[in-house]
């Protein structure tokens, strides 16, 4: 009986602790993590948007997020740059939402306005982008050009 | 006693004396804006009459660079350029690799009259620059001859002479620090300071004046932009030029109490 009382305790101090860290972690503006989306340009749009209005809610601000890959993916690759974060930033791909395999790179700016979540991927050497914007300070284009060959910018 | 009397008198006139003469522009130049490459930082404004500059054009600034990009431009300010095709102007310190000569870095102004990546026009002029040094930077395009006159800390570095005439007039946002929103490797990645953008050719005398007597006042005759970027806050940074091209903070730039030159040299006469 008192082996039981003993583990009901430890049981209870320890789905305290987990509710008190989950609090934590949604009182500081995260949102629930691990949230996946499909790998879809306006599956990532709408999930995103979703997070952006969470976080401003929580945070007064918008979250801004750094390319998900590397190098400008050509076909469905999986992010190898979600743990990389802005230098004046908390959060990372990680600590928002998981980004799955994609064919195309995802960044996010923001600024006090609004937000704006771009895509961009390499098409036979060309970089091509689009770009959803939220707010008078962001854009939205469809799939474009952004380069001509031998441009390195 | 009358003798530390005296003493004090002169103690105090010596250091109003002295504040006097280093009491230019150092209360109202307290800060630039230190952009990070890395973090995508850049300021913008939306297209507009007053920054769509078709034919003659000067800007300037006071830049100090934290790191110049490998092989690729540094851009201080433009109006898209070197990306898609709707490219109006930009100026830029570039990488050896995109100067001619290509055995030197050099500050260069770039257009297009159409837009378009194919006739863009490169004009630039070799002058190597230190990482962590303050300059003053200023080129001057006129339209009809289709030159560039390029000056540093107000003196006259060198000319290129370019083919076309008039600057496209495209509907992309003018920024400063980067040039395009979706790749960030040519951005610029340190210090500006009183950025200024006019629709005319300043001449050298004025372009002098503007290096040695610190930051716009927005009262410049014809000026466009003048960003003094000592309001820089999380949402802006005020133009004081009539224009009043307010820059939104994008990814939010910090200010830097390390200013651009001109702005705490001793004033040698008043």
């Amino acid at each position: 009986m008192k082996f039981l009382y003993k583990i009901t305790n430890k049981l209870t101090a320890a789905i305290l602790a987990l509710l008190g860290t989950l609090g934590l972690w949604w009182g500081m503006g995260y949102p629930p993590f691990g949230v996946v989306v499909a790998a879809t340009e306006e599956a990532l749009i709408q999930q995103i948007s979703s997070l952006e209005a969470n976080y401003l809610a929580k945070n007064g601000a918008y979250f801004q997020m750094l390319p998900t890959h590397y190098i400008v993916p050509s076909a469905t690759t999986t992010p190898d740059a979600l743990a990389r974060k802005p230098t004046d930033r908390k959060e990372s791909w990680n600590d928002i939402i998981i980004i799955p395999d994609v064919p195309f790179s995802v960044q996010v700016h923001q600024s006090q306005n609004g937000y704006q979540i771009m895509f961009t991927q390499k098409r036979n050497g060309f970089d091509w982008s689009r770009a959803y914007g939220i707010g008078p300070d962001f854009q939205t284009w469809d799939w474009r050009r952004e380069q001509f060959p031998g441009d390195i910018l | 006693m009358k003798k530390l009397i005296l003493i004090t008198i002169l103690l105090v006139g010596f250091v109003a004396l002295m504040a006097w003469l280093t009491d230019t522009d150092a209360a109202t130049n307290a800060f630039s804006a230190d952009f990070e490459r890395t973090n995508s930082e850049y300021m913008r404004v939306a297209d507009n009459a007053s920054l769509s500059i078709l034919a003659d054009i000067t800007i300037m600034a006071r830049v100090n660079a934290e790191s110049f990009a490998a092989a690729n431009v540094s851009m201080i300010a433009a109006k898209q350029i070197g990306a898609g095709a709707s490219r109006s102007y930009g100026f830029m310190i570039n990488d050896a690799s995109l100067c001619s000569p290509t055995d030197s870095q050099c500050l260069a102004f770039w257009f297009t009259p159409d837009g378009g990546g194919a006739s863009e026009e490169r004009l630039d002029s070799p002058q190597r620059f230190t990482e962590g040094l303050w300059y003053h930077v200023a080129v001057t395009w006129t339209a009809a001859t289709s030159v560039a006159r390029f000056y540093v800390n107000g003196a006259f570095i060198g000319s290129q002479t370019g083919v076309g005439t008039a600057i496209f007039d495209g509907t992309q946002d003018f920024r400063i620090a980067a040039n395009r929103t979706d790749n960030f490797n040519g951005a610029w990645d340190g210090k500006q300071d009183d950025v200024r953008v006019y629709p005319r050719v300043l001449s050298q005398e004025e372009i002098q004046f503007a290096y040695r007597n610190g930051e716009c006042t927005g009262d410049e005759p014809n000026i466009v932009g003048c960003w003094k970027l000592n309001d820089l806050s999380f949402a802006s940074s005020t133009d004081e030029s009539p224009s009043l091209n307010t820059l939104s903070n994008i990814n939010t730039v910090p200010a830097s109490d390390d200013v651009g030159l001109g702005a705490r040299f001793i004033r040698v006469i008043r």
